[in-house]
Parts: structure tokens; sequence; C-alpha cells
């Protein structure tokens, strides 16, 4: 009795306390955000406008992106950036490779990817990893939603067991595998290590397998760019892995700890930290939030979708933005993507709070935008040589001759160049065209010219006569804004400021009628000599009759023109004198940083001595009492004086011409009414080219590759002008002006539209 | 003495918990335990019966595959921060038509490595005959 009783006795004890003991139930994340200031919202700078041709990123399915629409990522693709030729390497559950919506993104799996069962199968197992793989690359096919970069392809390494756990060997032994892989660009782990560490040499106790690889794999030359989750333990100090960043330098270049936000349309949280997340803490340096609450992805065990909540679900959708800035960007290194990636982040309002978010919240509009400002490259064709110089865009032009403006439009049309970000030297790609501007011919035929060469001036002229010469100086206020001098004889003529038209009527009887400026075109001058930029000098010598010079010079340009009159057929023999007047012209113009008046600054510059050597004729001949006949053609060959480091390369001579027919009568119904009709072809270059070499790709060597775009000059058409010109003295101080112009191809173009302009100006002078 | 403290204690059993004397262990015909990070699987945790009807909804979401004749009985855990969590059944018993379930939830070890998703465990059962159920945790 003794022993049933001891026994009954032993065996009710664990009885009582099992009877009468209640199941425990375990906690499940903490909640309660931290946040307390002003969530705002990155700005998408997509709009209506930014659509491709494929999908619009603005349409519903855009939106029911919410976690996408939160960090603008429609503004990257609309600048071409979707992950394409990026690898991501995905360390987790595995992956579910055949998913319809991720399969054509999948890199076949390498050897050894499943480090945990120790086979070649990276299968997923668990759904986490399949999860994570189609935030970063889920593909573009209106299934499902997409990715963040929707075109990189996803290695799979299966390092975590079906319970999501894993080991300091399975998941070292996947990074070594990486290490050796050099297509992988990006390594997204969302897992972490739930402990501290307070020194490079305690966290690397964590995991000596980890640690020892992660630093090989950001030492490489070129690193491999690793991203790890938070964690989810609400504290203040992120996991083991972020913690690590901010012991190790190699490690921490190239690393990016991410902590998760509800987004305000996704969770109760409005955009604040998400109650689960764990803030960036130590590492805060080379941490940034991002939407981690209830996105949706990929199952793993069928073809369909699953939303799931972490820093797991965070940290893919920053490698998924450093795969769109990586690809955007070629000349960065991996270093530079993620201090652009950081660099870019929302970090006002509530992300100011750098112990909570680090850096702030992904943008991916700022990131694949301009931080500094644009720049041209010059001088080196490597990105970071001290010889290398930059230009911001604005400094450098290229304002075109209307003689060649149209080939260069043509030419350039979708030709593209690379341009730089001053902060780091970011290649963007810009139209070569948008650095050119047209000169333009047809525009000085507008009604606004010619009236405005109609308006009455406010300047005084005065004209003195002495034993010397004419003086005529036309003043506004105390400037000289024209000045003349005419000697007696007409042998010699000063001129500042005058327009070449004036400058050849005092001293050349051939021009007269024709060179009216009221009518616009100075059509039977020299076209080498660009007067006009105010202060233009010019000098005439007429030795005599017969013989004669001109030079000129552009004060602002710096030009300098010279050209010998030779008028063959003036003589005091009537016989010759019938013969009409000639005047033969030879000369040359040399323009400093132009050629042919085009001028052009910085990697467009030419050099300061770019020259044409030109020739003329001008011819007039009286037909009977009323009828007059003018000609004059001119033709250039002009040599373009290269600048050092010009985008200009090289060029052929440029051979130009000019020409103008002209018939005019005097009398005309009426006496003191004239009347003239010519045609004019302005100058248009008929043969020549020149080599632009322009920067149009870099690589993460930092190395600028240049191409060859060789620009034919000879523009698609031929101009010709059509005018009719009526004049009409109605009484001693007024007059009556009628103009017709038709214009063919303007600008020398085939695409223009045929121009007719008709003027009537009644002019008195008081 | 003996005697007194055999006397107390068979009146204290008899009086707390007298069926669990009775109480017979068993073991289920099917058991499927695992970790999920779905979000609509464990937003409602806990127990569910092949009455409830979200109790093939939960097991479509482990796999739409399933056969469901293979369960009667879900339970779903409270969520946790991360992975590394493993459900397991420590013992069933039964004692007149109540079924008592005793489950344990083991922790990640310190410093291991887990997911970094919100997990709830899970463990699907058939247990014959399954009528009352009550679930301990530990």
């Amino acid at each position: 009795m003794k022993n049933i009783s001891k026994i009954l006795a032993i065996l009710s004890l664990p009885l009582i306390l099992s009877a009468c003991g209640g199941g425990g139930g375990s906690g499940g994340a903490a909640a309660g955000g931290v946040g307390t200031g002003t969530v705002t919202n990155c700005t998408d700078g997509g709009g209506s406008t930014h659509k491709d041709t494929e999908y619009d990123y603005f349409s519903s399915v855009y939106h029911s992106l919410k976690p996408l629409t939160a960090v603008c990522a429609s503004s990257a693709y609309a600048r071409g950036a979707t992950g394409d030729g990026i690898q991501v390497a995905v360390v987790d559950t595995g992956i579910h490779e055949t998913h319809t919506d991720i399969n054509a993104n999948m890199i076949a799996y390498t050897n050894g990817s499943d480090t945990v069962n120790s086979d070649n199968d990276a299968s997923d197992d668990h759904g986490h990893g399949s999860h994570v793989a189609g935030i970063i690359a889920a593909e573009h096919n209106n299934s499902g939603g997409h990715g963040v970069a929707y075109d990189a392809e996803i290695y799979g390494f299966k390092a975590l067991n079906a319970s999501g756990d894993g080991s300091d060997t399975t998941l070292g032994n996947a990074f070594g595998l990486i290490e050796n892989i050099a297509a992988i660009d990006i390594v997204n782990n969302s897992w972490g290590t739930n402990a501290d560490c307070t020194s490079a040499s305690s966290c690397r106790a964590g995991g000596t397998t980890i640690y020892d690889n992660w630093e090989d794999m950001s030492q490489l030359s070129t690193p491999k760019i690793t991203v790890f989750a938070a964690g989810n333990d609400s504290e203040d100090q992120p996991s083991l892995e972020c913690q690590t960043m901010a012991y190790n330098t190699d490690i921490s270049a190239v690393s990016i700890c991410v902590v998760a936000v509800s987004h305000s349309s996704l969770g109760k949280d409005g955009g604040f930290l998400a109650s689960f997340s764990n803030q960036c803490g130590k590492a805060a340096s080379y941490c940034m939030a991002a939407p981690g609450d209830r996105l949706l992805s990929l199952r793993h065990n069928s073809n369909g979708y699953v939303y799931k909540n972490g820093t797991s679900m965070a940290a893919p959708m920053v490698s998924g933005g450093l795969a769109l800035v990586m690809q955007e960007f070629s000349s960065l290194t991996p270093a530079q993507v993620v201090s652009r990636l950081l660099s870019t982040a929302n970090d006002s309002g509530e992300y100011s709070q750098t112990a909570i978010y680090g850096h702030g919240m992904m943008n991916l509009n700022a990131a694949t935008a301009a931080v500094g400002s644009l720049q041209t490259i010059g001088g080196s064709n490597l990105l970071d040589d001290p010889s290398t110089s930059y230009n911001d865009l604005v400094n450098n032009t290229f304002t075109s001759s209307a003689a060649f403006s149209n080939a260069l439009t043509n030419a350039l049309a979708g030709q593209t160049m690379e341009v730089y970000d001053s902060f780091d030297r970011a290649n963007f790609e810009t139209n070569v065209s948008s650095f050119f501007t047209s000169g333009s011919y047809t525009s000085q035929n507008t009604v606004e010219n010619h009236m405005a060469r109609l308006q009455p001036k406010t300047m005084e002229k005065v004209k003195t006569k002495n034993l010397y010469g004419n003086f005529t100086v036309e003043t506004d206020g105390n400037y000289i804004e024209s000045s003349m001098f005419q000697s007696a004889g007409d042998f010699l003529a000063l001129g500042f400021n005058q327009s070449t038209n004036s400058f050849e009527n005092a001293v050349d009887p051939l021009s007269g009628f024709f060179n009216d400026s009221n009518f616009g075109n100075n059509y039977l001058v020299n076209p080498y000599f660009h007067a006009g930029s105010g202060q233009d000098y010019f000098m005439s010598f007429n030795s005599n009759s017969s013989f004669g010079m001109d030079t000129f010079t552009n004060a602002n340009g710096n030009d300098l023109g010279l050209a010998f009159n030779l008028n063959p057929l003036s003589s005091t023999s009537g016989d010759a004198k019938n013969a009409g007047d000639l005047q033969i012209v030879l000369g040359t113009n040399y323009e400093q940083n132009k050629f042919l008046n085009s001028s052009s600054t910085g990697v467009f510059a030419t050099g300061d001595m770019s020259n044409t050597n030109f020739t003329g004729v001008k011819y007039k001949k009286n037909l009977g009492d009323d009828f007059t006949f003018v000609g004059s053609g001119f033709a250039g060959y002009t040599h373009i004086d290269k600048a050092s480091n010009s985008y200009i390369d090289k060029s052929t001579p440029l051979l130009t011409s000019t020409f103008t027919l002209g018939l005019a009568k005097a009398n005309f119904i009426k006496k003191n009414q004239r009347i003239g009709f010519f045609i004019n072809q302005p100058q248009r270059v008929e043969d020549g080219s020149l080599n632009l070499r322009v920067p149009t790709s870099s690589d993460r060597g930092r190395t600028v590759t240049y191409s060859n775009l060789n620009v034919d000059l000879e523009p698609d058409a031929r101009q010709i002008n059509f005018d009719i010109i009526f004049q009409k003295a109605v009484t001693e101080t007024s007059n009556l002006s009628a103009n017709l112009t038709h214009v063919q191809n303007g600008d020398h173009s085939n695409s223009s539209k045929n121009q007719n302009f008709i003027s009537l100006f009644y002019k008195k002078t008081f | 003495m003996l005697n007194k403290f055999v006397i107390i204690s068979s009146l204290f059993l008899f009086s707390c918990s007298s069926y669990l004397i009775q109480a017979e262990e068993i073991t289920p015909e099917n058991l499927k335990c695992g970790s999920n990070s779905g979000v609509a699987f464990f937003e409602k945790n806990g127990s569910f019966t092949i009455d409830d009807k979200d109790f093939n909804y939960k097991l479509g979401l482990i796999d739409k595959n399933l056969d469901k004749s293979d369960f009667n009985f879900i339970y779903i855990s409270q969520p946790q921060s991360s992975g590394g969590y493993v459900l397991e059944v420590e013992k069933i018993t039964k004692n007149k038509n109540k079924h008592r379930i005793y489950f344990k939830e083991n922790k990640p070890s310190e410093g291991s490595r887990s997911i970094a998703a919100i997990t709830a465990t899970y463990c699907f059962l058939k247990i014959d005959n399954l009528d009352q159920v009550v679930v301990f945790i530990k």
C-alpha cells in the first residue's frame, strides 16, 4: 500500500501541474509607429507626358502598384530605366523560377546555388524568396503588376531553409558563390540577425563566413552592392548585418540597410515607419526607407500573388531602385550608384529624422534626375582625370549660319551625346541638336523687320562738310551710333557702325537703287563681311576708279576682312563705259571663334583663325535711258580652324555661293516712279562637311567613349527670293514704296513652305 | 504521513482534473506544419475547424493542391517578426469528446539568421472524431 501510495503521489505531480496550467500565447509584432512629423511624398516627374509605347505609367495598373507610386518609379521608367542589363542575386529561400511573371527574367540556377541542400536547385520551398524576387523584377507584362526593375535579371540562391532560417555556412557560402560571378551587380538580402555588435571584430564574430565573403565581394575591382533588411523587431537599432556597415568602410561603401514604411494608401501608419520595422540606428549613414507594408508579389507554389509585410519587402524595393540607377548611369561605379540613391532620398519632414530613416525615403525621380548641373566634358576622356574640364550646358552653343543650318538640322536629327552631372559625373543623354541654334534668312522678311527698319529714329544726324570731305554722325544722346567720313573726291571712306549698304553707297555708285535698305535684303553687297554686331568698322580706299580696297573689322568678333576691288571696265573711254560697270572683288576674311558668321562657344568652339577666301563679281549696265541691269555673284572657300578640346574635330573646306540678278526701270509709267525686279540666292554651302566627335557612352571604369558624327553641310534645297520693288516720289520729302517678295525653299530647306510678303510704306520726312 | 499525502493528492486530482487521468494520448492521422508570411494567411489567426468558413481558404493559401479531406483542424500562431520559428505538436490528448492539443513554438536560436518578413507558424491536422478542441501553446 505504501508503494502504491508513493507511485500515485509521484505520478500525480505532473498531472497536477499540467492540468491546472494554462497555455501561453506568443507575442506578435510590436505596435506603434514612431512618426510624429509631416510625411512628404516625392514629386513624380511623370505627369501625363510620361508614357512609353507599351505602357502608360499613369494608368490604373500603375496606380494599383502603390509602392511604386510612393517612390516615384514612373519617372525613372519614363527616362528609360527599367533595370535592363542589371543582374540581381536574391539570397533567400529560393525562387519559384517558373512563375509566369518572372520566368523570363530568371537566370538559370548556377552550380551549388542551393547551399541549404548542397545542390543546384534553388527552388523555393517557403515563399519568401519568390516574393522578394518579384518585388525586384516581376515582369512588365500587364499581369499582376511588375517589379521595381522589371527588366532586371535574377540569380536565385537558396540559403534559407523552409522555415526561413539560415546559417553562417549556408548564407556565407552563397556569398562565396556570388563573389565569383562577375555578372552579378546587386545582392539582395531580406534576412538578418537580431543581435548587436560594437566593432568590426564583434560584427565578424556574428558570422565569419558571411562577414569574410561579404567583405571580399565589397573589395572586388567592381564590387557588388549589397542590400540588407533592417529587421522587424521594432527596435532602435537594425540587424547585426546593418550594424556591420558602421564598422567596415569597404562594406559600407557599397551597402545599404533598409527600414520599412507603411505608405499612406497601403497601411494604417500613413507613410511613417512601419510599426514592426527597426530603425536605422547606428547604420543611419548607410540606411534609407522604402515601402514594406502589404506589398503584393509572387507566390512560390502557383502563378498567383500574395501580400507580405516586413523590411524583407522594403529591401528589394531598394535593390530594384539600385538596378534602375545602375542601368540609367553606366558611368557610375557601384559605390557611386549607392551614393546617388542615398543622396537623392526624400529627407524632408518626417524623413528628416536620421536615426530612424537614415537618408530618408527612396525617391526614384530624384535618383534618375540631375543632382547638380549638367555639363559637357572636355580635355580628357577620363571622368575623374584632373585634366578633364567641364562646362555647364549653357556655355556650349553653336549658332549656325543660314548658309548651312538646314543641313546641320537634318544631320543632327536624332543624334545624341552624353553630358555629365556635376554631382557625380552620372551620364545623361541629350540631343546634340539641343546645343545648336539656326540662323534664318526668311526671318528677315517679316513685317516686323520691315517696320523696324522704318521706325522713326530718335537719333540726331549731323552732316558737315569741309575741305576734306563729308562727315556724318548719328547720335543718340551723348552716344555716337554711327559715323562716316567720305573724302572729297570719294577716294576714301571711313565708317563706324554703318551698314555695309551705306558704306558701299558712299563710295560705290554701283549699288544705288538696289541697296536701299528699306527693302531689307543686302543682295548686292559682300556677304563675307558680317556686319551688324554693333561695333563694325569699315574703310574703303579707292586709288582711282579702277582700283579700290575695302577693309572691315568687327570689334566684337575680332573679325578682320580685306578685299581688293578691280574695276576693269572703268575708263574715261566712252566705248568702255558703254560696256558697263564691272567690279571684281578678291578678298579674305578671318573670323575669331566663328566661321561664316556661325558663332560657337564651349565644346563647339572653333579656333581664332577660321578663314574664308572669297571672290565676287558685280556688274551694272544701263540699257537705254531707263533700264538698268545689275548682277552680282560671290563664292567663298572657308577653312575652319579647330579649337583645342572642341567637339568640332575636323572639317573639309566649305564652298559657298550667293548671287543676285536684277533689272530696274526708272520713270515707270510716270516720272519719279521706279520699279525693280530681282532674283537672289542667299549665301549657301555648296560643298563641305565637318566632323563632330561627341561623347556617346561611358563605363564604370569612368572612361568616356567618343563617336564621330560626319555632318554634310550642304542644305537639301536652294533658297531663291523673287522681289518686285516699286517706289514713287510723292513729294520732295515723302515717298511711297511697295514691295512684293516670294521666298522659295526658305533657309535652303525643301521642307519650308513658300513665303509671300507684301508691304506698302509711306514715308515722310519732317 | 505518506498515506495522508496520497489521499490528499488523490482528492485533488479528482476535484481538479480527474478526467486527465483518463485522457487518451492520440496521434493525428495527418500533420503538416510550417511557417508562412502571407498577410492573408495570418491576419486571422488561431484555431480553425473544418466548419469555419476560412478553413479551406487557409489551406489553399499554403498549397492549393492540398486535399481538403486530409485535414480537419488548423492552428495558426500569432505573427512573429521574422522567420525561423517552428511550430510542433507536443502531444494530443482526448478525453471524452474534448481534444487537447499541445503546441510548442520554437524561436530561432540566438544569433540565427532569418527572413525579415512578418511570419506566422501553422499546423494542419487531421484527428479522428474531432469534436471539441482546446489548444495549448508554449
